[in-house]
């Protein structure tokens, strides 16, 4: 298990210097000088020179990338063009919240996702698996920014239940704060929502065809036991499946999410910066979701091997 | 199963076996096969409304009319009209165009980039293939959006490099499916007699390993074209797509944000991508059906 | 070619290996292939399917080289045309080590040597005609100029292998295995090529099939005059068709002998086992089966000195100290096995 764990962590690196090289060479492609954004753009050309000096650009690319990642590498990922903080501590007031999203998203995935996948395969060829599968095929096919609009448009504009825009702490008012997080949440979980239910369905389906359920069910077990006793651990493998591959796809759905909702994410961050071209920024963001990604996908390989003996060695 | 299909299926068996076309069975089969029917029907009807947008829309979509401000759904504006007095309708036929194109460059040219890195990857193994299979991976743990987002705001946001961005993002997945698919077929004794006769390996390459790995390259990219439209809607919708006032559904939906009142401006063009996403799904698990059905 | 032996003429009874008549020399070849370890560090770990193997194909003849599963013997075969590159050692076809060709020259050199793989059901491509599936041959080795030119030999071939020529329009999946067997048959000597490898060619088949197939590689050998290796199970499919054997054990050559010889005597213990298991009409002999004893052994971590020790029944403690060498034991036969005493 230990020995899993560092091997996965040693195959990770050169894919994080690949994540690297390619955050790096965008911020180098990036269009304008970085001096002019700092400085803003009747700055005089002795300031701009020591800017430059100072961000180190007079130097080879190679040489700037090496730097780049030796810092990175000790957490320092530079600082905002815009208003010169570190971002690394940008980053840590951001992070909170596409976290919380992330996680309350999957978790209304879970809550409404298993329950729908198990009765659909309980009940398959049914109406029920029949509306489910409509549900989730269609829950699918809608863009995370539309079903955003479309929940503004219910439960603010029409319903009047609903704050539409805004962020509030948690720290600083609990019931507030998830107010504003309700429509976010039914936004980016909706699709999840959907991947939960079709990978639990499918899970279910194989168990219950199995020949140990039906001797669980010649013994005279009621379905229902058996389903939630026999299912359990298959649908937590199902859920760890969603989880796992669809991270990096929630993270992308998390920019569109926080973007229409206004919540002061990572996402909202990356935009914002594109659009005010502060690149370090962009940067560290780009590359702090990409290693949650990453991390999330070794948490998910370590979950299997919990989870699925067949995998255990 | 019942007396007569038992009796219909000897009867397909006796059949004499002629040279059959791989294609036309493939037809028959989405033709048969009715979720498919409708996605693929939908689809053509997208694609005959943008190609014949300037004939079938009823106004300009660019023309400000600043006596039909907002106007609801009617006779006269089907799908009503934006803050401009800009026909709805018109706007969603045209923006149809951008948001097809997009999808059709952007997936042709991921497809075509990516199984070509794939084949090489998957038939030359060794330190190429673990290369190019690491960049796979990194690539690979950037969302797809994210990724797209910076490359346009590295290139500038317009058509050509929606199309750019969104083809890069989607290289590293035809390249791994292709290259997963070629590792298992080179194991088949019909590449190793392929190579044992003396043929080049590009040769080899198309000849005997494209036509096993084809079939689920073409499902592979109906879906990925569901999830180009979304991307390149959502680029858009976040103003870094193709630049007003070209009409897109990403940026119909923008705008639409500051007038939720006028309900109509975010539902329509939301359909319009909700429809195209779906048919697109839907013929995509349709072909996956029938090629299961025909290569087993 | 000037030493070339006229078609169908029988080598058996030429006992001195001649200089000018072989045509494939195999020389102290090896494959490891390597397994990836659960580890953290890549551990060398390896499978030695293919160890030291020396051996020279005559030609005109049919070397046959036998061995259960596992043995190395596909392996081997797939070496001998270079499908797979030994780790070590030469492989000198006509006189030329294969593994100083480069890509281009290896290509040309194809046009001499093919292959015949057991299982036709993989090693027909799906999505080609069976008339493709064969001018592909003649195009990659520029044989005929036209599309006329070219219809015209594959049917000439696929008459040949006895079938009619109106299958050339077919895909593989309309045939059945004796049918697809003759296929690939047809590929393989379209290009006139002077060796062939047959890999198993008739395991895989219907036992009332696997006689005719066998009587058409035997023609075919005789009225093109090829030189053959014949990778088999099967003893009593070698003894029909074999001129001389080689026999293998976990990646090593035990016994090389003429066919006749062979089958009359074996020379090492393996080769005893694996003679007295086959059931035989010969009342005197069936007698005296023997059984081996234990698992045929890892190839991953083969027994030191003889490899077949672990299960030999004249096993003594000097075979677990040296790999014992491939020694001629006679003019015409060599054996790996230190126990000369049994010989008597």
């Amino acid at each position: 298990m230990l020995k899993m764990l560092i091997l996965r962590i040693i195959q990770s690196i050169p894919v994080l210097v690949i994540v690297g090289a390619v955050v790096f060479s965008i911020a180098v492609a990036l269009p304008g000088d970085p001096s002019l954004i700092i400085l803003g753009e009747n700055a005089p050309e002795v300031e701009r020179q020591r800017i430059r000096l100072e961000l180190g650009l007079d130097r080879p690319v190679l040489v700037q990338f090496g730097d780049w990642m030796f810092k990175a590498v000790q957490g320092d990922i530079g600082k905002s063009y815009k208003t010169g903080e570190p971002v690394v501590s940008v980053l840590a007031a951001r992070i909170p919240v596409t976290l919380q999203l992330a996680f309350l998203s999957m978790l209304f995935a879970v809550v409404v996702g298993v329950p729908l996948g198990m009765i659909a395969a309980i009940k398959r060829n049914s109406w029920v698996d029949a509306v489910v599968s409509v549900l989730s095929v269609s829950a699918l096919a809608m863009p995370f920014f539309w079903v955003g609009i479309l929940l503004i448009m219910l439960f603010t504009l029409k319903l009047r239940l609903l704050p539409p825009f805004g962020y509030v702490p948690f720290s600083e008012d609990p019931v507030q704060n998830l107010r504003f997080m309700i429509m976010p949440v039914l936004t980016l979980g909706s699709a999840y929502v959907a991947l939960v239910a079709r990978q639990t369905r499918a899970a279910m389906v194989q168990v219950l065809s199995s020949d140990y359920i039906r001797t669980a069910r010649a013994k005279g077990a009621s379905e229902l036991r058996v389903v939630t006793v026999h299912g359990f651990r298959n649908a937590l493998v199902a859920i760890v499946t969603v989880i796992g591959l669809q991270f990096a796809g929630m993270m992308g759905g998390a920019v569109v999410t926080e973007t229409v909702f206004q919540l002061p994410g990572l996402g909202r961050m990356i935009t914002n910066a594109i659009f005010d071209r502060d690149y370090g920024l962009m940067q560290g963001g780009v590359l702090v979701v990409v290693l949650g990604v990453i991390i999330v996908n070794l948490l998910t390989d370590m979950a299997y091997w919990l989870l699925d003996p067949r995998i255990q060695r | 199963m019942s007396v007569i299909s038992s009796k219909a299926v000897t009867l397909g068996k006796a059949e004499p076996k002629r040279r059959q076309n791989r294609l036309l069975m493939t037809l028959r089969g989405v033709f048969s096969h009715r979720l498919g029917m409708i996605g693929g029907t939908v689809i053509v009807f997208l694609v005959i409304c943008a190609l014949l947008a300037s004939v079938i829309a009823p106004y300009s979509p660019f023309t400000i009319n600043y006596t039909a401000i907002l106007k609801p759904p009617s006779l006269e504006y089907w799908f009503g009209t934006d803050e401009l007095g800009r026909d709805i309708l018109s706007r969603i036929l045209y923006g149809s165009q951008a948001s097809l194109q997009v999808m059709a460059m952007s997936i042709a040219g991921a497809l075509v980039i990516g199984s070509a890195v794939g084949l090489v990857a998957g038939y030359l193994g060794g330190w190429v293939d673990e290369v190019i299979m690491r960049v796979v991976d990194g690539l690979l743990s950037f969302p797809a959006i994210v990724l797209a987002l910076a490359i346009v705001a590295a290139l500038g946001p317009s058509l050509t490099n929606a199309i750019i961005a969104i083809a890069v993002v989607n290289v590293p997945d035809f390249a791994r499916l292709v290259r997963g698919q070629v590792v298992a077929i080179r194991r088949y004794e019909y590449v190793q007699a392929a190579k044992a006769i003396g043929m080049s390996p590009a040769r080899l390459m198309w000849r005997h390993v494209w036509p096993s790995v084809r079939g689920s390259v073409i499902i592979y990219s109906t879906l990925k074209a569901a999830q180009a439209i979304i991307t390149e809607s959502a680029l858009s919708f976040l103003g870094l797509g193709v630049q007003p006032p070209w009409p897109t559904w990403g940026s119909m939906l923008s705008t639409a944000m500051r007038y939720g009142d006028s309900w109509w401006m975010s539902v329509f063009p939301g359909l319009a991508i909700f429809l195209t996403v779906l048919a697109l799904n839907l013929l995509g698990d349709a072909l996956r059906d029938v090629l299961d059905a025909t290569t087993n | 070619m000037l030493y070339a032996v006229p078609a169908g003429l029988s080598l058996r009874g030429w006992n001195m290996p001649d200089q000018f008549n072989v045509l494939l020399e195999v020389r102290n070849v090896r494959k490891f292939f390597g397994v990836r370890g659960k580890s953290v560090l890549p551990t060398a770990k390896y499978v030695q399917a293919v160890n030291e193997v020396n051996f020279s194909v005559r030609r005109g003849e049919v070397f046959s080289v036998v061995g259960e599963s596992g043995s190395g013997k596909t392996t081997l075969g797939q070496m001998l045309i270079r499908l797979l590159d030994p780790s070590d050692g030469e492989i000198m076809f006509d006189g030329v080590d294969l593994m100083t060709l480069d890509d281009q020259q290896m290509r040309r050199a194809r046009k001499r040597m093919q292959i015949i793989f057991q299982d036709p059901y993989s090693s027909l491509n799906p999505y080609m005609t069976v008339g493709d599936a064969i001018g592909e041959v003649l195009e990659v080795h520029g044989i005929t100029k036209t599309t006329a030119e070219r219809d015209q030999r594959v049917d000439d071939l696929l008459e040949t292998v006895g079938l009619r020529s109106a299958t050339s329009v077919r895909y593989p999946h309309e045939f059945s295995g004796g049918q697809r067997q003759r296929i690939a048959i047809a590929r393989a000597i379209a290009a006139n090529p002077e060796f062939l490898v047959a890999d198993e060619p008739v395991s895989a088949l219907d036992v009332s099939v696997q006689a005719q197939i066998l009587n058409l590689i035997s023609d075919l050998r005789a009225s093109m005059g090829l030189t053959m290796v014949f990778i088999s199970h099967d003893l009593a499919v070698v003894r029909h068709i074999a001129d001389r054997v080689a026999v293998m054990y976990l990646g090593r050559i035990m016994e090389i002998a003429d066919v006749d010889e062979f089958f009359d005597r074996p020379l090492h213990p393996y080769s005893q086992a694996l003679l007295s298991a086959v059931p035989t009409p010969d009342i005197r002999r069936s007698k005296q089966r023997q059984v081996l004893s234990g698992e045929i052994a890892s190839p991953m971590s083969p027994p030191s000195g003889c490899v077949f020790r672990t299960r030999c029944p004249h096993a003594i403690e000097a075979c677990a100290g040296v790999v014992p060498p491939l020694e001629l034991k006679s003019a015409t036969r060599s054996s790996a096995c230190i126990r000369d005493d049994l010989l008597k």
